[in-house]
């Protein structure tokens, strides 16, 4: 990792979400990461791991009610740091649109069905830049064509439905980008798409970073799509980071159990035909608590009593520096070598 | 003789216009002359995106689509042309796992209603009587115990248990949805399962646990399979035949390791080279083809080879007046039972001639 100051540190972010008559939900149970200017930072978890709170929670844009969010979120600034997190709502909405920008997974639901693209963009322009009239939509146009939607002019009149998947995302994205964010999120920004369409947006994004020297958050469940685009990566499992890396090190040498087993779970196209996967058992319902000990462990085929006594540390793994993981009973490569395929029958056994 | 054979299949449903009067103005052509066969006991897999109609082929198949032309072959008998009532019976034989667990099990009905009716439906289980009709309460109960029996033996092989029976889609995950969705093809006995997106409404632990399934019952009860998915790497993990589908027809068709080796359709190399693959040096190293624009309206396909409006190795006009036929390569004997449908398939492969730079949106060759 370089050395200069992080363009955003986030330390021992939690969102807890409380009902009444309900046990409190810890979504994000303490989750710390940094992102650093021209590079790609990745969440990934599967569904209910608190990525996509994460997000949220950075953005402000989780309701006031029945949520507290805790921990820090430090912005670096010209003007001097704030934390995102104790912003006032008025502030938050200036920095919203002009130095954090957010794109999120399914593009026709964050674009407003009844206003045409053009003012959708237009009034990003004019909130935050001051443009208007012929300028903001010269700009809109510039904004569309960068991004490669052919024939912007036209597309500026249209309605999204009248965009496809793919056009529809990089609508989104021209918005995002066009005040240049010094920091910007994706929420599954190609979940929704197909992987052509997907490959280009990739793409798109990584000619962002590279020539903007936008720092980005990327939030996915898409191993693949980590590899490709990540420099640095989280792995997080119900709500706390499991695992950090830097790509080459998490995919050469995974430590935590839970990140070995979504590797073994993923079809891979170059594998050889017949090789069998050897996925995580159970699923995500059957946690435990931080608090009471590893929360992986009810999944793990390595654990120990150990692992049930406290809530294990991010420590560094042997190979030490910025690798770190939360086990306390990590496996040895060979053993993770001669790993048999689990059972299928007993996953996800039933619960009484 | 293959199980399942489709000749010529088209399916075509009218764009109509008009409030008084009703007019067809043209025609979406989502499945357009597809010819396939799928061997017993094997998985011929059905890839590409959205909108090229591998969803409706699927469900043409089981005639809950109507069929435009072309027949389907199966076990002997042409599904195409039976009325409604043989063609209920047949569907015994030929069921079908779709892709939203949550959507196609009925919210009200418990897992036990769910796994029975289709057994009542078809009248399995209870003695046979010899032709004398069933009667009074004592053979219900027979009916009912031995249906019971199977639907728990259905449950047991898909990791559920008897306690399923009495509970509700909503109670189970996402994961055991989808098992009780394989279970209730599975109670029927049937030869072929259609798996329409088996997976890819599932968390990817979860995605594999699935797969590894699929499998396992295929060795265990003689399964065949046609799966329809949009992941590359899914369909080449569990098939072992892959047909590639683009626009309403099929463009490339191969064992599934040859698909890997040597593809040779120009889509289906762009769409491998597409597919994320989990390891950052691989990711590094490879060859990118990002396609320009989008997938174009199958209410008026190209003409010509639909692809054609997005190939890079696009050539003359051929390209764009004539649609070629899926052939086997001439001069190219390793290439075995694979077929393509592109006129420039052959020197393509050769390297004779290489893609062009401006077609494709941008070729980005690894470091």
């Amino acid at each position: 990792m370089s050395s200069s100051t992080p363009l955003l540190s986030v330390d021992e972010l939690s969102v807890v979400f409380r009902r009444r008559g309900a046990d409190e939900t810890r979504a994000v149970d303490g989750v710390s990461f940094t992102l650093e200017e021209g590079r790609v930072t990745g969440l990934v978890g599967e569904s209910g791991c608190g990525k996509s709170v994460t997000s949220l929670a950075l953005m402000g844009l989780l309701p006031d009610r029945g949520v507290s969010v805790g921990g820090s979120a430090v912005l670096r600034l010209p003007d001097g740091d704030v934390d995102l997190l104790a912003l006032s709502q008025k502030r938050m909405r200036d920095l919203r649109g002009s130095r954090l920008a957010m794109i999120f997974q399914d593009p026709l639901s964050s674009l407003n069905p009844v206003v045409p693209i053009g003012r959708q963009v237009t009034e990003i322009l004019t909130r935050h830049r001051g443009l208007s009239g012929g300028r903001a939509r010269r700009e809109a146009a510039d904004l569309l064509y960068r991004v490669g939607i052919p024939d912007p002019t036209r597309r500026l009149r249209e309605y999204p439905h009248q965009l496809s998947g793919g056009m529809r995302q990089r609508a989104l994205i021209a918005m995002a980008v066009a005040c240049r964010p010094r920091l910007m999120i994706a929420d599954e920004p190609t979940t929704a798409l197909d992987v052509t369409i997907q490959a280009q947006i990739l793409e798109l994004l990584r000619d962002l970073v590279v020539e903007e020297g936008t720092a980005l958050l990327m939030i996915t469940h898409d191993l693949g799509v980590v590899a490709g685009l990540c420099d640095d990566i989280n792995v997080l499992y119900a709500g706390r980071a499991v695992e950090r890396a830097p790509r080459s090190r998490l995919f050469a040498d995974p430590t935590h159990p839970y990140t070995v087993g979504l590797l073994g779970s993923i079809p891979r196209l170059d594998a050889p035909r017949g090789e069998a996967l050897t996925p995580v058992r159970g699923s995500v319902n059957d946690n435990i608590a931080w608090a009471d000990g590893c929360a992986f462990a009810p999944r793990c085929d390595h654990y120990a009593t150990a692992c049930l006594q406290g809530p294990p540390a991010l420590v560094p793994t042997e190979d030490g520096g910025d690798h770190v993981h939360r086990c306390v009973n990590p496996r040895a490569d060979a053993e993770a070598a001669d790993e048999e395929p689990g059972g299928a029958a007993e996953d996800e056994e039933e619960r009484a | 003789m293959s199980l399942l054979r489709i000749e010529d299949l088209k399916v075509h449903f009218p764009i109509r216009q008009g409030v008084v009067i009703d007019r067809t103005i043209g025609h979406v052509r989502a499945v357009d002359g597809v010819s396939l066969a799928v061997e017993r006991g094997q998985t011929y897999g059905l890839v590409g995106e959205s909108g090229c109609g591998k969803t409706t082929l699927g469900r043409a198949v089981l005639r809950l689509t109507d069929i435009t032309g072309g027949a389907v072959w199966f076990d002997g008998r042409d599904l195409a042309g039976l009325d409604a009532r043989s063609m209920r019976r047949e569907r015994r034989r030929l069921q079908m796992v779709f892709q939203d667990p949550l959507g196609s099990l009925n919210p009200r009905q418990n897992v036990g209603s769910i796994l029975m009716e289709g057994l009542r439906t078809h009248g399995i289980g209870g003695p046979d009587r010899g032709g004398e009709a069933p009667r009074g309460r004592e053979h219900r109960t027979l009916v009912l115990h031995e249906q019971r029996g199977r639907v728990v033996q259905a449950l047991e092989r898909v990791g559920l248990s008897a306690k399923a029976l009495t509970r509700y889609p909503h109670e189970f995950s996402g994961g055991q949805r989808q098992r009780i969705g394989i279970a209730r093809a599975l109670v029927l006995e049937p030869d072929l399962i259609i798996c329409d997106e088996p997976v890819s409404a599932l968390d990817v632990s979860i995605q594999a646990q699935v797969l590894n399934l699929l499998e396992e019952l295929q060795g265990e009860l003689g399964l065949t399979y046609l799966v329809i998915a949009h992941d590359l790497a899914v369909v080449r993990h569990v098939s072992d035949v892959v047909g590639v589908m683009y626009l309403g027809g099929l463009v490339e068709e191969a064992d599934s390791d040859d698909l890997y080796r040597t593809p040779l359709h120009p889509y289906t190399r762009s769409l491998m080279s597409a597919v994320p693959v989990p390891d950052p040096e691989v990711e590094d190293a490879r060859e990118r083809i990002l396609l320009a624009g989008d997938l174009p309206s199958p209410a008026d396909p190209p003409s010509g080879c639909r692809f054609h409006t997005r190939c890079p190795w696009r050539q003359d006009e051929r390209c764009a007046t004539e649609r070629p036929e899926l052939r086997r390569l001439e001069g190219v004997p390793e290439t075995g039972t694979h077929r393509v449908a592109c006129h420039h398939a052959e020197r393509i492969l050769s390297g004779q001639i290489q893609p062009s730079e401006e077609r494709a949106e941008r070729i980005v060759h690894g470091a």
